[in-house]
């Protein structure tokens, strides 16, 4: 544990010291704080000023029935992080970070693959379920170059995660995951214009096993489209196995302003690929899910407001493996049986009042969604229609040595309208009451508050002391509460 | 157009493009090892011996009544074992149980991947 947390440390330190900014801890600390700072999405036109913070902490979050079950009911993880970005001088800038994370997903049921939210729906689940042990290690750089008006960049993104069980079903799922981009960029106009390169790679493998000796508990489904699985490898044996290959590539267009205020657009595309083969049947490729993600920005801003508007589509298209009884385990052809379109709207503004003691700040938004999910054999289709609208507010005030936040938001989701067809022809009933249940949820609505602090005190010119809290609640129609906390300290260079 | 093929096929393969009919419209042509004409056929689908099932999915299809000495279904393109014990009735009018067992198993089962096929099922008679 020393050793990992010297790490990360190191992988900060680079970075501190170097920073071109001529104002002191606290000055920068509520300059990023600022709700209007961070829109840049290239380093070099980022408003905020350089810094490093090193952060510790605790996250907790229970829920009394898991709205998302396969994600579990309950988080409790110990994180320590590092997150740095500087301008080394006028034209070159690089951020960087790193961060551990070790704690427990708890009450996960109906999967025993990580990445739920990536893969679905071709997981792996059990009808049991239980905690998870997790542990993650994430480190991200990245570094941009201005050569007169023309600009490059580049980012690397790299995951691991170790998520386990230790009573039965047993799953040991080893994740890695790499992204990387190259940009390239003109000024022109009062406006960056540039092009994005994202390429990555994805990788899970995926053991389960039984270990006691009274016998197998439960049996480990390879689950496909709205509670269907492929029947024939589930079990408890070794065809259970799995291993998820993903590729990702995708291209985004970004214009924005030089000088920080006026218009910017962003637009991007991208497509990821994610196989399923079981290991223990000659990597047999039982299901491929394709999604593609279309997503584009526009908005404005001036030093004191910002409008935004964000359309966001995705396509998820899952092919099923015809696969062959001889034993080479090829797949003959691939069914297109699962389809799911995800349409959403968002509009939101960010409005700063400057006071002679503080700064204001309040962000209302509102957003509406919409989400066509289907499985074609046997047929079971979900289709959901959701608006919702929130406010935040936040008080940001800088004296003497002090840097205070103060923030709290309220959202609200409701569901306009749900359609499930499960039928129960064709569909194990126990499965069947599962998922109707789980999808029963999706027809709720529900109400959020957060409140966070956070206050920072300058140690000396170039270091301060950082403390942070959170707390989220939520509470839904149906009488169901979700509750969480978090907190942390750590230093700002 | 012929020139942009190439990029045409890369981006289709890479976005998981494919034959989107899963279908596939199956013709069962069951035969007498004489070659007598069948009438009818009698399968009761509820008993365990007798099915239709695909091997990948476990889903399980009612055989269709016999019309024109043939059944026709609609299934899921894949692998499928064919097994059933049903009574045969004759166009001389005579009935006789009858057999068919040749993909009665995984490691023997047929492959249906086409859009139609058409499988002839020799029937074996039993005393």
């Amino acid at each position: 544990m020393k050793k990992r947390l010297l790490i990360l440390l190191f992988a900060a330190l680079p970075l501190t010291g170097r920073a071109q900014d001529s104002l002191g801890v606290g000055a920068r600390t509520a300059a990023r704080l600022n709700p209007l700072s961070g829109e840049a999405q290239t380093l070099l036109y980022n408003a905020a000023p350089s810094f490093t913070q090193v952060d510790a902490g605790y996250l907790l979050r229970a829920e009394d029935q898991a709205f998302l079950p396969q994600e579990g009911r309950g988080l409790g993880e110990f994180f320590v992080k590092a997150d740095a970005r500087h301008r080394l001088n006028r034209n070159t800038a690089v951020s960087g970070g790193a961060s551990y994370r070790r704690g427990v997903r708890r009450g996960v049921f109906m999967n025993t693959s990580s990445d739920w939210e990536l893969l679905y729906p071709y997981h792996t689940a059990d009808t049991v379920g239980g905690n998870l042990q997790k542990e993650q290690y994430s480190f991200n750089g990245a570094y941009v170059h201005r050569m007169g008006r023309w600009f490059v960049g580049g980012a690397l993104d790299f995951r691991a995660l170790h998520e386990y069980r230790s009573v039965d079903p047993r799953p040991r799922n080893i994740t890695s995951e790499l992204n990387g981009s190259l940009t390239a960029g003109l000024e022109t106009g009062g406006h960056a214009l540039s092009a994005r390169l994202l390429i990555g790679k994805y990788h899970q493998s995926q053991d389960i096993e039984f270990m006691d000796p009274r016998g197998h508990n439960t049996s480990i489904l390879h689950m496909t489209g709205l509670g269907q699985h492929y029947g024939r490898f589930s079990g408890s044996g070794s065809s259970t196995d799995a291993r998820f290959r993903g590729l990702t590539a995708g291209a985004a267009f970004c214009l924005e302003p030089l000088s920080g205020e006026g218009a910017f657009a962003r637009a991007g595309y991208t497509l990821h690929r994610y196989v399923r083969h079981i290991k223990n049947q000659n990597e047999a490729p039982m299901s491929r899910l394709y999604v593609h993600e279309v997503s584009a920005v526009g908005g404005w801003k001036n030093g004191r407001t910002l409008y935004r508007g964000t359309v966001l589509y995705e396509y998820r298209r899952g092919l099923e493996g015809v696969l062959d009884v001889k034993g080479a385990y090829q797949s003959l052809t691939d069914l297109p049986l699962y389809g799911q379109h995800r349409l959403s709207a968002r509009a939101d503004a960010v409005l700063n009042f400057p006071g002679a003691s503080a700064l204001w700040s309040l962000r209302p938004r509102l957003g509406a969604e919409t989400l066509q999910n289907a499985n074609l054999n046997p047929y079971r289709a979900l289709s959901l229609t959701a608006a919702d609208a929130g406010v935040s507010a936040c008080r940001l005030s800088h004296s003497g040595k002090w840097v205070f936040l103060l923030e709290g938001a309220l959202d609200g989701h409701f569901t306009l309208a749900r359609r499930l067809s499960l039928p129960s022809e064709k569909t194990d009933p126990a499965l069947l009451g599962i998922y109707s249940a789980l999808y029963g949820r999706w027809a709720d609505h529900w109400g959020t508050l957060r409140l966070g602090s956070s206050l920072t005190r300058e140690l000396s010119a170039g270091m301060a002391l950082n403390v942070s809290l959170q707390a989220e609640g939520r509470l839904y129609a149906t009488g169901h509460r979700m509750g969480g906390v978090s907190a942390s300290i750590g230093l700002i260079f | 157009m012929r020139k942009f093929l190439p990029l045409i096929l890369a981006l289709c393969l890479l976005s998981g493009c494919s034959r989107d009919n899963i279908w596939c419209q199956l013709v069962l042509v069951p035969q007498m090892p004489e070659g007598e004409e069948i009438a009818a056929l009698t399968i009761d689908s509820s008993l365990q011996g007798n099915y239709l099932r695909n091997i990948n999915t476990l889903e399980t299809y009612n055989f269709p009544a016999l019309v024109g000495g043939r059944l026709r279904l609609t299934v899921l393109k894949g692998f499928y074992a064919i097994s059933f014990d049903g009574v045969a009735e004759l166009s001389s009018g005579r009935e006789k149980k009858v057999r068919f067992t040749a993909y009665s198993t995984e490691a023997n089962s047929v492959c249906l991947v086409e859009d139609e096929c058409t499988l002839t099922l020799p029937l074996i008679v039993l005393k």
